[in-house]
């Protein structure tokens, strides 16, 4: 992979090991406290601001992140792959993690999925349910469609998941760059944790901790979409089947 | 009845086919040999109204009319399918524009940022030169 910077964006990289991807979507009013902690602890934070409407892109250029902001709105896959593409061209960084904007994440729980990912592994994946089940609190219906989701994306693939929408993950700048999303919606989850868990790679999941505040719970999508995100899956399969 | 065993393929198939037609000038010319076999057979059908009838008597359906009301509603199916692809195709192209866009403006911001940190007198300039 081409990892030289053009001279002039060098500095740019801060030669941080580690540049956080952050989609944001009409997030000011938590955005700037949520980069603050990431850039404090030493990384470099790419906000890809998804078109929003509030003063997102302000308060991400306050807060001292990398923004690239999309013209329109792209929906939350796109926005991933706009980071992990930019993360490889502007930083230097050997190992690239997706983290929400909203504040659910710990920038704790990071720290210590790459202390994991140094002992040799290319992809970490966060995990609520990895934990005997006890410290994500959620409604028991949004628990159960997770965890029958994380059953049926199982299968297929050789990794068994606890957990299989969560939008922490840690993966290595390799990884990254054979990150290739067609869905632009919520279905990027799925199709991500596809390519992630796919074989010869060294994939395991640490336990972290999702703090469903008010704000995320006001932000975070209806149960009713996992209807479009099926169906998304469903023909986009069917589509693709076989096709090379 | 024979209708059944065609016209559940039938919608099978539409389904299958169209999701999975592609963009192509064979997938094109799909649709357009479609849409025109369907004018034809519908101009055919109010010449012969006779023809439509012992159709659809050979094939267990009462009315010719019910069997041409099937048989639309196949190709709007394949149709529909169809299109949605062709617009998904559409989306992923605006989808990697709108991305080397961003890209492009965010990468001319970065650069700006560098050369006024380098004309700076300020140990900022030290720094990004030492990098």
């Amino acid at each position: 992979m081409n990892r030289t910077l053009p001279v002039a964006l060098a500095p740019l990289s801060r030669r941080a090991e580690t540049a956080v991807v952050m989609p944001v979507y009409n997030e000011a009013t938590v955005v700037a406290g949520v980069i603050r902690e990431l850039v404090d602890l030493g990384m470099v934070v790419i906000a890809v601001d998804d078109g929003s409407s509030d003063h997102s892109a302000e308060e991400i250029d306050k807060a001292g992140a990398v923004r690239v902001t999309h013209p329109i709105n792209l929906g939350q896959g796109g926005a991933l792959q706009t980071g992990f593409e930019a993360a490889q061209r502007f930083t230097d960084a050997k190992y690239i993690a997706t983290f929400d904007a909203d504040g659910q994440h710990q920038a704790q729980d990071l720290l210590g999925m790459i202390e994991k990912i140094k002992q040799g592994y290319d992809v970490v994946l966060g995990s609520r349910f990895l934990d005997g089940d006890a410290r994500t609190e959620m409604s028991w219906l949004r628990r159960t469609i997770l965890k029958v989701a994380t059953k049926v994306f199982n299968r297929g693939s050789e990794v068994r998941l606890t957990d299989a929408h969560n939008g922490l993950r840690l993966v290595t700048r390799e990884v990254a760059a054979k990150i290739d999303l067609a869905h632009i919606g919520m279905a990027h989850a799925s199709e991500l944790e596809q390519v992630l868990t796919s074989s010869p790679l060294r994939v395991t999941e640490y336990p972290v901790h999702v703090l469903y505040t008010e704000y995320s719970r006001s932000k975070g999508q209806p149960l009713l979409n996992s209807i479009n995100i099926l169906a998304d899956i469903v023909s986009h399969r069917i589509t693709t089947w076989s096709r090379k | 009845m024979i209708i059944q065993f065609l016209l559940v393929p039938a919608v099978v198939l539409a389904v299958v086919l169209s999701l999975r037609s592609r963009n192509s000038v064979r997938g094109q010319a799909r649709r357009k040999l479609i849409a025109g076999l369907t004018v034809v057979a519908g101009v055919l059908s109010v010449l012969f109204p006779g023809v439509l009838q012992s159709l659809a008597d050979w094939s267990g359906v009462t009315r010719g009319t019910d069997l041409l009301l099937y048989v639309l509603a196949v190709v709007i199916i394949y149709l529909v399918g169809s299109v949605s692809v062709r617009f998904r195709e559409q989306e992923a192209r605006m989808t990697r524009l709108a991305r080397q866009v961003a890209l492009g403006e965010a990468e001319a911001r970065l650069r700006a940022d560098v050369v006024e940190a380098t004309v700076l007198p300020a140990d900022l300039s030290k720094d990004s030169r030492a990098s």
